[in-house]
């Protein structure tokens, strides 16, 4: 009974940006679509316990809906006359409709809209479009559950009072609210894989990331975009398991058992990677991955392509110019030309990442390697970190330093 | 001209055991050998096939579908390319130059007929390849197998979702390629008895993996035969 609960999870939660997709283009409201959809879930946990799970269980899910959706209009009609005849005659067809790919577009294009702030859009995809609880959500952010509930509630109704429209965006639009989409995916995934408080990964969050990217890649397969993010996610999965020691220590890349990473996964992000080069153009998620790519085929740390990094971080600094790139590239100048250059890349970068943990980490360990007293950074990196196993990391540092200076 | 497919026969486990680096090296490889087949005007199509592990097989036992899944032996189809040659010796010449992973081989095989449809992977939802297997004793009871399954499903292929399709001549009339110590040596196209032989390969959209295996248990293909869905990877 376990294991069929278990695997009708797994189908509600894969079923439900299609059904619920297909529903909202029927019934106009996100929320009466996700009410439909709770009815059916209901209706299909009875029914498949006895009979098993049917063939086509998106089919079942959708037919189920529009058959509650159906009533609940009926008698909305009863009660006020002056209700609209909500589709009736769509409705009453007995055949389940055909989800289409263009459905689950639109529901993720809706509920990533730029009129909603970044966070907002993040809580709505993964409540409407992955099928997460509030809960899930709530304890994902370590944010109350209700402070969550309201946000979603809110954002519903932003999309109905605005009249957001629900549609794919055209061709003039679609750059500016793929990036959106893109975002939302990215901050998800950056979010599982190290959290800004607390535990240091939260794989679920990895897990749905990675599987939000791969269907934004079968609903829009000539985006290079797509495959670059699809790709970066996929090469940092394939590492998860590496980055904590035994005793949940984190452990740098370059002290990670390479053996261990995931193949198959590594092989996913690859062949994503491969089909974004034949797509063409190198935006920033394709640079990422490119850079992740040679991180992940590298068989040492020491034997990593820092040339190519190098170049990588140079296309996305010409793209845009940001402090937080120019500190990763300061790794590659640093493993290419050594730390003395590694340290003078850091030098114009202090002042706008002075509240930034990792660039203190990065100034410490540079200096840590030139033979320099380096406490001062770890300490002022321990002071910004919110993640624990970095603190944790961070601490151990600065033993190490302590009693290399006894 | 003649066209011919070559089929790509990976050895699955071998395959998962790649550095990443060799990974690397074999997928960037399929990619240069693409664009030199497109250089000589030689290329029609071409595609890789996801893990069979994902995939599922449909066949029949006592005129009831058959549904198993995957993996389903030590080799499996890992991709495929399609392309025109004056006869068959140049097929197979080309073929030799094809990306192979440890323990794999390559069968080239004539085509009968078929369309192709090429740039699947730019299509919007998810796309199956359907590979069509037939069983016999010897070459001839597995032709008159294929040409059963190729009579009753002429016309069962729904327009809104076909992407294309091949029929293939028996393998008698192939040549396989196989790697041995780092040279490429050609064989006769084997008719393994008791073992089935693949006949056809073709590609259908459908929403996800249920959707298309429930359109092929409905299918003619596994009254005389079975089919092996295996999903169309992006690349």
């Amino acid at each position: 009974m376990e294991e069929l609960s278990q695997t009708l999870d797994e189908v509600f939660r894969r079923e439900k940006s299609r059904v619920v997709g297909a529903l909202v283009r029927m019934l106009g409201s996100i929320d009466t679509a996700e009410e439909a959809f709770q009815e059916a879930v209901l209706a299909a946990l009875s029914s498949w316990r006895v009979a098993g799970a049917p063939a086509n269980p998106a089919a079942w899910l959708t037919t189920a809906a529009k058959n509650y959706a159906r009533d609940v209009t009926r008698h909305k009609r009863i009660v006020d006359q002056k209700a609209p005849l909500l589709m009736e005659k769509e409705l009453a067809t007995a055949e389940p409709i055909e989800s289409i790919p263009d459905d689950e577009l639109r529901l993720i294009f809706t509920c990533c809209h730029p009129v909603l702030t970044l966070d907002t859009q993040v809580a709505l995809t993964l409540k409407v479009v992955a099928g997460f609880t509030t809960d899930d959500i709530a304890r994902a952010f370590l944010s109350p559950e209700k402070t969550i509930a309201q946000r979603i509630t809110r954002a519903k109704k932003t999309i109905e009072e605005e009249r957001l429209s629900y549609e794919v965006p055209d061709r003039a639009e679609l750059p500016e609210r793929l990036a959106s989409v893109l975002a939302v995916v990215y901050l998800m995934f950056n979010e599982g894989h190290t959290t800004r408080e607390g535990p240091l990964m939260r794989l679920d969050l990895q897990v749905e990331s990675l599987r939000l990217g791969r269907l934004l890649c079968d609903l829009l397969p000539n985006e290079p975009e797509v495959f670059g993010l699809f790709a970066l996610i996929a090469f940092s999965f394939a590492r998860a398991a590496t980055r904590t020691d035994e005793r949940g220590d984190l452990l740098l890349l370059s002290d990670q058992d390479r053996s261990r990473w995931d193949r198959p996964t590594i092989k996913e992000g690859l062949m994503a990677l491969q089909r974004a080069r034949r797509l063409g153009a190198r935006g920033s998620y394709v640079l990422q991955a490119e850079i992740a790519a040679c991180h992940t085929t590298a068989q040492t740390w020491d034997g990593t392509d820092w040339r190519c990094i190098m170049g990588c971080y140079d296309e996305l600094l010409a793209l845009a110019p940001s402090p937080v790139v120019a500190l990763n590239r300061a790794v590659a100048v640093c493993m290419r030309d050594g730390p003395e250059e590694g340290l003078a890349a850091l030098a114009e970068l202090e002042a706008p990442l002075a509240s930034y943990h990792l660039f203190y980490a990065l100034r410490a360990d540079f200096r840590r390697r030139l033979g320099q007293d380096a406490r001062d950074d770890y300490h002022r990196a321990l002071d910004l970190a919110g993640n624990e196993s970095e603190r944790s990391f961070l601490q151990r540092q600065i033993d190490k330093a302590n009693r290399g200076a006894m | 001209m003649p066209q011919f497919m070559v089929m790509i026969l990976e050895n699955e486990a071998e395959e998962r055991k790649l550095a990443p680096s060799e990974t690397k090296a074999l997928v960037e490889g399929h990619s240069a050998y693409e664009q030199k087949l497109r250089a000589a005007s030689s290329y029609l199509d071409g595609g890789r096939l996801r893990p069979s592990a994902e995939g599922r097989r449909v066949g029949n036992r006592d005129g009831q579908p058959r549904i198993e899944a995957g993996p389903f032996g030590d080799k499996a189809l890992g991709g495929y390319y399609v392309l025109e040659a004056e006869k068959l010796d140049a097929a197979v010449g080309l073929a030799k130059e094809c990306p192979m992973s440890p323990g794999g081989e390559l069968d080239v095989r004539p085509l009968m007929k078929g369309r192709h449809q090429p740039d699947k992977a730019s299509q919007q939802g998810r796309v199956f390849g359907y590979v069509v297997l037939g069983n016999a004793p010897n070459e001839r009871g597995w032709i008159d197998v294929m040409d059963r399954i190729d009579e009753s499903t002429r016309d069962g292929f729904p327009a809104d979702k076909f992407l294309g399709g091949v029929r293939l001549e028996a393998p008698g009339r192939g040549r396989r390629v196989a790697s041995a110590g780092g040279r490429r040596a050609v064989f006769d196209g084997p008719f393994l008895e008791s073992k089935e032989v693949i006949g056809g390969l073709f590609f259908m959209r459908m929403a996800n993996l249920e959707e298309a295996v429930h359109w092929a248990s409905g299918s003619e293909f596994v009254k005389h035969g079975a089919v092996e869905i295996r999903e169309l990877w992006r690349s």
